[in-house]
């Protein structure tokens, strides 16, 4: 037998056929089980979507938009002064900070914050703005800047010694930027300004002097004798100039 | 693929899986039951890998063959039931000329007794190539072996099977 005649001969096995009966139930079965998936695909059809390529795609771009969009935005607002369009993102940033912080970190928060407001203040003072705008921007600072130190009054009272001095080591750098500035225009707001950091020191020297009200030597061997004389200094010079 | 598409498919490959797996099984039951596993168990891995197969033909060959080894290890190759009445020649189609059919019916029997006796590889290629016109490539595929050892098994089963139909 030769090679055509053998495949020809294997050929006649294609004569070989299941019963239609059998094909015509199996194919009811086939498709009442595609239907029955159909039907749970639910939870399972969606994490399955989930971790498609695409939908990974999707996924990770709705996250930029809406995790890396927020957070660009506020960085992209940090250099922006009153009046920009993003200075309103980042003071409602810094109000989200504050509100989620603890006693002393929103103390130290409102700090640094109030620093935040002084370095503005010298932006605008460098700044090609007219003089009206400068007085009327540098206003609405120093009121930030005033609205800041409140908010460390209202907390320092809870402060250990400790804490109390590092508030008070950052509110003496706030006075000497707060010295710096050039005040034309906004004399009233500097002295309001200046006014409530000296309640912030009597706030903190208050916290400083609790339980030893009598011996303020004894609590200079305790405490950083420089941040408590200026302490003292700044009480007692601020006291004259509201006099 | 759709659901339509596979409704489809099954109405073009289900009689011809069955065929191969009969060829290799030589049980009616047996090859009913390892058809419609294969379709099963063919959905289920198009399902799992988001319809992205190439040669869809191939995997459903592959799946088909792998639950034929798995059942020759359940039952010993000798436990296997041949087809003691023939009942699927008897299903042949061409009922026309019973002397044809006749002649048919000892061919087929004649043919699949040579293929029987091969070993399982020169069975599948015989099958796959000859009788399904599957090419060297597509044996490859469901094999996983390289496409020219595919070729030298094409020729050597051929001539295997010639050794056995002169027998």
């Amino acid at each position: 037998m030769d090679n055509k005649e053998l495949i020809r001969k294997i050929k006649k096995l294609s004569k070989i056929q299941p019963s239609q009966k059998w094909l015509g139930l199996t194919r009811y079965e086939l498709i009442a089980e595609l239907n029955s998936e159909n039907q749970s695909f639910g939870m399972t059809g969606f994490f399955n979507w989930l971790l498609q390529a695409q939908s990974m795609a999707l996924v990770t771009c709705l996250l930029l938009i809406f995790i890396g969009g927020p957070w660009l935005a506020v960085k992209a607002s940090q250099p922006s002064l009153p009046g920009d369009l993003l200075y309103s993102v980042k003071k409602m940033n810094e109000g989200v900070l504050i509100t989620v912080a603890s006693d002393y970190n929103k103390a130290k928060l409102q700090a640094e914050f109030a620093g935040s407001r002084l370095e503005e203040l010298d932006k605008i003072t460098e700044d090609s703005f007219s003089q009206e705008e400068k007085t009327d921007k540098s206003k609405q600072i120093l009121n930030d800047f005033k609205s800041n130190l409140a908010g460390i009054s209202q907390h320092v009272g809870n402060f250990s010694k400790e804490e109390a001095v590092a508030v008070a080591k950052t509110a003496k750098k706030l006075k000497e930027n707060l010295n710096d500035t050039n005040s034309v225009g906004i004399e009233n707001e500097l002295i309001e300004a200046e006014k409530a950091i000296a309640e912030v020191n009597y706030q903190i020297l208050s916290v400083l002097t609790k339980g030893n009200e009598e011996d303020i030597e004894e609590l200079a061997t305790s405490t950083d004798e420089e941040i408590l004389i200026w302490l003292e200094q700044v009480g007692t010079t601020t006291e004259e100039e509201i006099e | 693929m759709k659901k339509r598409q596979f409704v489809k498919f099954y109405d073009k490959y289900a009689p011809r899986i069955y065929r191969f797996v009969y060829l290799k099984v030589n049980s009616p039951q047996d090859s009913e039951d390892l058809t419609s596993e294969a379709f099963f168990k063919f959905w289920r891995n198009i399902s799992e890998k988001n319809n992205k197969i190439d040669n869809p033909r191939a995997l459903l060959y592959k799946i088909a063959n792998n639950l034929v080894i798995d059942l020759y290890r359940k039952k010993s190759r000798t436990e296997l039931i041949l087809d003691p009445d023939n009942s699927v020649l008897a299903k042949i189609k061409d009922k026309t000329d019973l002397n044809k059919k006749l002649n048919l019916d000892s061919d087929i029997i004649k043919m699949r007794k040579a293929i029987s006796k091969l070993k399982q590889e020169h069975q599948n290629i015989i099958i796959w190539h000859y009788l399904d016109d599957f090419s060297a490539k597509e044996i490859a595929q469901i094999l996983e072996k390289p496409e020219g050892s595919i070729r030298v098994k094409i020729h050597r089963a051929l001539k295997a099977l010639q050794g056995q139909s002169f027998k």
